[in-house]
């Protein structure tokens, strides 16, 4: 990251990455580098292993082979709470339900992310985010009470309030309308591209398949 | 956002619940609790009282009831034994002590104990104000009833006939304060005590005054009274067995020796050396006239009694401790199946198995701890209403006002069961699987 001249290195690298869900069905997924920055599309049909992929990307799941390196670190080679720590510090999370915690206020599930990545509670980036993000208003409001627009927003916000290096978002718009989809997507590559970090989406969703420069297509 | 405040807003998302579960551990450790504190004073209250007293002199009777009545002064006496005999026992060699006892009045519901200074000093009780009685119908009076009658040495009051508040008044005897003792905590404190000559005194008076008045048939048992030769249905009977029991009372025939003829209720006795505990019970039951009655043996006999009723309360609050346990555990179990996306999102969020683990521990310990809480404090207020508002706990001294250790044990118990009642769902917590609950579309 602090060379300027070279390419720099790539915050994510899989290679020979396979999985089998016990099914007998061994699941292989193409090699792929995705650089510092840089955003890059999942594409295949339902099935096709690509909330898989990015399971493994995160730790939550193992693979049978291969390896996954994310920021420099193997994470096939982590485990218990230290694997969780590291997901918690470079990986953000992005669910198509969005998964906030119904007991929580807005402004508690974002500082609950905090720390549970093990970082400082910093309230005051909190209310920037939410500010940011035209959601400041509902800081205290509960998950149940945000109007869909508004929940996907705080999700975004949870998932960028560590400046994690790889943001993953699964299916963020495939229950969206056009206007819809553009202006999450918007806002997806805008706080990503902001906090410099790589936004990996997967979805079938082709209609969001041009804002992507680098895509990989799994097939089914 | 820390573990705590992450499970305790987790429980106010679900109050009912959480209140209903509280409420129920709160109501069986309530129960435990009175039955602590209320058994471990009546137990500390009896052998308090009868500290030091090694066998009671009193008129055949039951045993239990010569306790009662001469050492907690909360029954009535068996009857009167002649101050001879007992004055026979004093004399023994094998008593270090002894202290008559001449009850039969009171003054509002006090007792008037008639003895000697022996008493108040058993029990270490000091002066508060004035001195100890020296003539007839001098007084010291107990802490409580001065104070609740609001009597100082110099004031007069008059006692009635009766332990229980009786009718009949000795109005034209009054008694005067002379001392107030200091609080002892025991039963000294609600008790007016003057010499046994002004027990005999009152009532030889109160024979020339109601000589013409025909009331000696109704005396209730317990009367220290005089002899009265009015008994006419009596009269022709043998002397010595026509009196109601319970009167201490002097014969008004004169007679040469006065001791000879006059009577008290009972007679406190302290051994000189523990051998007399295994002869002379014996010695003085042969007798005719005498009850022996050891306060350490008949209040054993009597928490028996009761212990079956404070053992079955008890069972009643185990029984509501498990239900509450068992509803915490439900509750808890049933919530984490609707939490399983959260706990796995947590997890996703960096939480590491243990962490969601204790987050559900956390839970059940919170519950479990407000419960206990709850539990005690309701405990406390119970037994102090029960202290204030029945009068047979008030003179047994119960108050919600003090602790005991085992109420620490019985907190660390309720955590105990919040950890078990948790523990089945936490374990569940830990092995949830995150890739498989985040892949699920509920």
């Amino acid at each position: 990251m602090n060379a300027t001249s070279h390419a720099p290195p790539p915050v994510l690298r899989l290679m020979a990455l396979s999985f089998d869900y016990g099914d007998g069905q061994l699941l292989a997924f193409p090699d792929c580098e995705v650089a510092a920055g840089q955003h890059c599309l999942l594409l295949g049909p339902s099935g096709c292993g690509k909330s898989t992929l990015l399971h493994l990307i995160a730790g939550l799941l193992r693979p049978v082979s291969g390896h996954v390196e994310l920021a420099g670190q193997r994470v096939d080679a982590l485990s218990g709470a230290a694997l969780d720590r590291f997901r918690g510090r470079h990986v953000g999370l992005v669910f198509q339900r969005l998964h906030l915690l119904p007991a929580l206020s807005v402004e508690d599930n974002l500082l609950l992310a905090q720390g549970l990545a093990g970082m400082p509670r910093d309230r005051a980036r909190v209310s920037e985010l939410l500010e940011r993000l035209g959601v400041a208003q509902r800081a205290h409001a509960r998950p149940d009470d945000l109007s869909f627009g508004q929940a996907q927003r705080v999700a975004l916000a949870r998932a960028v309030i560590n400046s994690p290096p790889v943001i993953l978002a699964d299916e963020p718009t495939s229950n969206l309308d056009d206007d819809n989809t553009r202006e999450v997507l918007s806002l997806l590559q805008t706080e990503a591209s902001r906090s410099g970090a790589s936004l990996i989406v997967a979805t079938h969703d082709r209609r969001i398949r041009d804002a992507f420069d680098l895509r990989l297509e799994l097939a089914a | 956002m820390n573990l705590f405040r992450l499970s305790l807003a987790y429980l106010r998302a679900q109050p009912l619940t959480a209140g209903l579960n509280v409420v129920l551990l709160a109501l069986g450790v309530a129960t435990i609790t009175v039955l602590l504190l209320v058994g471990r004073q009546l137990e500390d209250g009896l052998s308090r009282d009868a500290r030091g007293i090694d066998l009671v002199l009193g008129a055949k009777g039951s045993p239990i009831q010569i306790i009662l009545s001469s050492v907690y002064h909360l029954d009535v006496p068996t009857g009167n034994i002649p101050l001879a005999s007992a004055l026979r026992w004093e004399a023994h060699p094998l008593i270090a002590e002894a202290i008559p006892l001449a009850l039969g009045d009171s003054y509002a519901g006090f007792r008037i104990v008639g003895t000697t200074h022996a008493y108040p000093q058993h029990f270490g009780a000091a002066l508060a104000s004035g001195r100890l009685w020296a003539r007839s119908m001098e007084t010291v009076l107990g802490a409580t009833v001065a104070a609740e009658r609001n009597l100082i040495p110099g004031r007069q009051f008059i006692g009635v006939h009766g332990l229980e508040g009786g009718t009949h008044a000795h109005d034209y005897a009054p008694y005067t304060v002379v001392g107030v003792l200091e609080p002892t905590g025991g039963v000294l404190d609600r008790l007016v005590l003057t010499s046994v000559e002004s027990v005999w005194d009152i009532h030889e008076m109160d024979h020339d005054h109601d000589h013409d008045h025909d009331h000696d048939h109704d005396h209730d048992e317990g009367h220290a009274q005089h002899d009265d030769q009015q008994h006419d249905h009596d009269h022709d009977h043998d002397h010595d067995h026509d009196h109601d029991e319970g009167h201490a009372q002097h014969d008004h025939d004169p007679v040469a020796d006065e001791n000879a003829d006059r009577q008290i209720t009972a007679m406190l006795l302290r051994f000189r050396s523990p051998l007399a505990a295994v002869t002379l019970p014996r010695l003085i039951n042969s007798g005719p006239d005498l009850t022996a009655a050891a306060p350490a043996y008949e209040t054993a006999r009597l928490l028996g009694f009761v212990g079956i009723g404070l053992a079955t309360v008890r069972g009643f609050g185990i029984l509501l401790i498990v239900t509450a346990g068992l509803g915490l555990f439900i509750a808890l179990y049933t919530a984490l199946k609707t939490r399983q996306w959260d706990l796995a999102v947590m997890r996703s969020l960096g939480a590491s198995r243990a962490h969601v683990m204790s987050h559900v521990l956390l839970e059940g310990l919170i519950l479990a701890a407000a419960g206990a809480l709850l539990g005690l404090l309701l405990g406390h207020t119970i037994a102090e209403l029960l202290g204030q508002t029945l009068r047979q706990a008030g003179e047994m001294g119960i108050t919600g006002r003090v602790f005991y250790t085992e109420e620490a044990a019985l907190f660390a118990l309720m955590l105990l069961v919040g950890v078990l009642a948790a523990l089945l769902p936490a374990w569940a917590a830990y092995r949830t699987d995150i890739a498989r609950t985040l892949a699920r579309t509920r």
